[in-house]
């Protein structure tokens, strides 16, 4: 990570942001729940300059994940030197880029064949880090689709089946498959 | 008090290693039971403190005269003879049993007994004889020794004051509980107390005794308080800056999106070779645990890979009011540090209460005896409230440059948005909070 040296320094640090409601869920019997974050960032001191208007840091090499789709997680803040927390935000930008599948394969139809048997295999563009939703529609997406879909779905890596859930819905306009990661 | 008669034998058994207190150590054990250990009494320490005009029950006041002045707190300086302050609000009823009608004579006499650690000096290089300022004065005599020297049993300081009539010490200890103080003068504070249950820890045990003069069977022991040493250093150092990133007040920051850090940064240039670790007592935080049970924190440590240690103090603060006086009472943070003498920096995650404004530490380090292991305090700076009251507004725009990416992808210089929409002051001193930051659940770094 650059871009700060002339204000000062940048701490590379993590916490585990965790808890719990166990106290209501024993004393009232209200629905478990807990947050699990291993919250990683930095914190760039400004030791020598102070404001610090128009600026980008540079990290390298940096990955965009799949898991939250489009809107990544992160919070940014500004902080006075007095230690007054003055500015806090969620990630300004949002993913810009749509991914594109290719490589679908159809199971062989001919054009009078009411029930087709086959296989559709949709490559997946992206390493998957959390559940998944995909939607397969006709073009525009208010076009019924020219089939409707039965039987099963399951998700495969390097040619093995996982352990990953896959279920679908089917509607004339719209096939919504679910990936689930265990 | 029940003395005890019977003989017991114990053995000192050298070992290695304390898994307690990580230093060696002699402990005593047990070669034989004592057959006629019927009851042994104990006494709770009476509250005798009263915080209201923020001063605590022993203090030293380092004008170099006898007074009851308070200072601030009890400067260690072993250069200089000080008075000893002692400040109290304690009852006439619960130090004697002795009527409080004037005039009434008391048999065999009254006396408060103050023993202190040797660390506190009784300084006869100034003055054989001790010299005290009361409320009205010579109402009390008093007398002092040191017993300092290394063959000796036991080495303490003790301060004998006693009265011959109720109106002795009725002037300190009133009918109606008054807060009143006297000074004790000529003493040198050689050293800061220990933090452990240790030889350096510089408690301050005080009885008070009908029949003083004896015999001891005629003996009642009434009042009895245990207060610390609140050692600290005459002067700040100068060179520890403390301060907070990211703190509001109007609501809690629970880490949820950044966190509340404590920053540190500085050097520490005397003691640097027996340097232990940095000490920083607190009353209303609470870190981000990595281990609870042995209390390791997430923090950032320039100096060193040795984690942080959060201590629980026993006093829980609901009133903000007055167990601040009593650092020995606080939580605390350690923080090794291998090279003191250049400089460093510390972050540590925070939580706190929400709609809190003041906050109060003391910073302090301690260091280590090289022979025997033991860690003692060796500066603790005078009590710092950091007082923030704020609102922080959503906005600013902030995080990675990813319009033209896509998820899944790999993306070379990578630029994270660190615009600041507000003028940021250069930091400075204590005010070491100007800064950029952002955190995420996903390691963008």
């Amino acid at each position: 990570m650059s871009g700060f040296s002339s204000f000062g320094t940048c701490f590379i640090t993590s916490y585990l942001f965790y808890n719990t409601n166990y106290a209501a869920y024993i004393a009232s019997g209200t629905a478990f729940s807990s947050n699990y974050k291993i919250m990683k960032g930095l914190v760039c001191s400004c030791d020598t300059l102070g404001n610090i208007t128009g600026l980008y840091l540079n990290i390298s090499t940096g990955y965009i994940p799949s898991k939250w789709g489009i809107t990544l997680p992160g919070f940014g803040a500004i902080s006075q030197n007095t230690g007054a927390l003055l500015n806090l935000n969620s990630n300004f930008y949002t993913v810009g880029t749509s991914l594109t599948a290719s490589n679908i394969t159809f199971p062989g139809v001919g054009p009078n064949m009411v029930n087709a048997v086959g296989v559709f295999s949709i490559p997946l563009p992206v390493a998957l880090d959390s559940n998944v939703l995909i939607k397969m529609t006709g073009n525009p997406s208010t076009t019924n689709l020219p089939f409707t879909f039965t039987g099963t779905c399951a998700v495969y890596y390097n040619g093995a089946k996982t352990s990953a859930g896959c279920n679908f819905v089917s509607v004339p306009t719209e096939v919504s498959f679910t990936l689930t990661i265990l | 008090m029940n003395l005890f008669t019977d003989i017991y034998c114990a053995v000192l058994i050298p070992q290695n290693t304390d898994i307690v207190n990580g230093y060696g150590t002699l402990p005593i054990v047990a070669t034989t039971t004592p057959k006629n250990t019927l009851t042994i009494t104990t006494s709770n320490s009476q509250d005798w403190t009263d915080y209201v005009t923020n001063t605590n029950p022993l203090v030293s006041s380092v004008t170099g005269s006898n007074t009851n002045t308070p200072g601030s707190s009890l400067i260690q300086n072993a250069a200089a003879p000080q008075s000893l302050v002692f400040s109290f609000k304690a009852l006439f009823s619960s130090v004697t049993t002795f009527s409080s009608t004037t005039g009434t004579a008391v048999t065999n006499g009254w006396g408060m007994m103050i023993v202190m650690s040797p660390s506190i000096e009784f300084d006869t290089a100034t003055s054989a004889t001790i010299s005290t300022k009361q409320p009205v004065s010579n109402s009390l005599s008093a007398t002092a020794i040191s017993v300092t020297n290394a063959s000796a049993y036991n080495q303490y300081t003790l301060v004998t004051m006693t009265g011959t009539i109720v109106e002795n010490f009725q002037n300190i200890f009133m009918t109606t509980a008054t807060k009143t103080a006297f000074g004790l003068y000529p003493f040198r504070v050689k050293a800061f107390s220990s933090i452990y249950a240790d030889s350096n820890n510089q408690d301050i045990m005080i009885a008070t005794i009908d029949g003083i003069n004896g015999p001891q069977n005629r003996m009642t022991y009434n009042g009895y308080f245990l207060i610390n040493g609140f050692t600290q250093a005459a002067t700040a150092a100068g060179t520890l800056n403390m301060g907070f990133i990211n703190y509001q007040s109007s609501s809690a920051m629970d880490g949820s999106k950044v966190p509340t850090m404590l920053r540190i940064k500085g050097t520490v240039t005397n003691n640097s070779t027996a340097f232990d670790s940095l000490t920083v007592f607190f009353d209303t935080l609470t870190p981000f645990f990595s281990n609870k049970h042995s209390g390791e924190i997430y923090c950032y440590n320039s100096d060193s890979t040795v984690p942080c240690i959060y201590h629980q103090g026993p006093l829980t603060l609901t009133s903000g009011l007055i167990e601040k006086y009593n650092y020995m009472a606080l939580s605390r943070f350690s923080i090794t540090l291998n090279t003191p003498a250049a400089a460093f920096n510390i972050l540590i995650p925070v939580t706190f209460t929400g709609a809190k404004t003041d906050t109060n530490f003391y910073v302090a380090y301690q260091v280590r005896n090289t022979t025997n292991g033991y860690k003692s305090l060796a500066y603790v700076e005078a009590l710092r409230t950091i007082s923030i009251s704020q609102t922080a507004t959503l906005s600013g725009s902030f995080g990675p440059v990813v319009t033209a990416a896509s998820v899944g992808q790999s993306v070379s210089n990578l630029q994270l948005r660190a615009t600041s929409p507000s003028n940021l002051s250069i930091n400075t001193a204590n005010n070491i909070g100007a800064a950029f930051s952002y955190f995420s659940e996903w390691d963008y770094l």
